[in-house]
């Protein structure tokens, strides 16, 4: 087999042609792509840290939140229940004084009607007295002893007149 | 003496004696000097005992009952 220089360099120029043509037309494209893909991947990488920081952020933001609403949520039923304390303290205290007034009322009403259920009972007493007098006086006089009191009462009416 | 005529009702629960009448117009002469005293009897059992005058309009009351009455009034101001 003979060498032939000729076809050597016709193939090594060929050859260069074929690489170079490769090279222009295949694997500056492939190249760019591969920075292009590089660059979305980046890109999609820092999104997603940026994703993760917001979504860090959200959820601190969302514990803050939490926190302050059970506060308040604590606050409102603490508000609450002293308000329920200090009104209940003032409707327990109203009814009080109004059952002390009540009380004072009724008592005064007993006492005045007690005054004039004794009163009526004295007169009542005072009458029946009387009238047993009357009827005992009646009955213990007899007719000397009733002139005797014209007598006796006539004395004084002559000293009166 | 003025030569007057009085007239006196006496009420009692009993009949006047004479004597009594005799009495009262001689004790009415003497105190109202008066020559003559008419004396207009009642006799009202409701009086229980003693006598009542009216002179002049004037009560002089000595029976049982007017005493009560007194008494009944004397107590119902005090309660």
């Amino acid at each position: 087999m003979d060498i032939q220089l000729t076809q050597i360099l016709f193939q090594i120029i060929n050859f260069s042609v074929v690489v170079g043509a490769v090279s222009f037309l295949l694997y500056k494209p492939v190249l760019k792509i591969f920075d292009e893909r590089s660059k979305r991947i980046a890109e999609g990488e820092r999104a997603a840290v940026k994703a993760q920081k917001a979504y860090s952020e959200i959820e601190k933001r969302q514990k803050i939140v939490e926190s302050e609403l059970k506060k308040e949520r604590n606050k409102v039923i603490k508000d609450a229940q002293t308000e329920a304390g200090e009104r209940r303290d003032t409707i327990i205290s109203d009814a009080k004084a109004q059952a002390k007034v009540e009380i004072a009322e009724l008592k005064t009403q007993w006492e005045n009607e007690k005054a004039m259920l004794f009163k009526k009972a004295e007169k009542d007493m005072a009458e029946s007295i009387l009238s047993i007098s009357e009827k005992v006086i009646g009955d213990a006089l007899d007719k000397k002893a009733a002139s005797q009191l014209i007598d006796s009462e006539l004395k004084k009416i002559i000293k009166a007149l | 003496m003025k030569s007057t005529e009085l007239t006196v009702t006496v009420s009692t629960a009993v009949q006047l004696s004479p004597a009594q009448e005799k009495d009262i117009i001689a004790a009415i002469k003497q105190k109202h000097a008066v020559s003559s005293v008419t004396i207009e009897k009642v006799v009202d059992p409701a009086l229980i005992g003693g006598i009542k005058l009216t002179i002049n309009s004037v009560e002089y009351d000595g029976t049982i009952t007017g005493k009560l009455t007194k008494l009944k009034s004397q107590l119902m101001s005090q309660l």
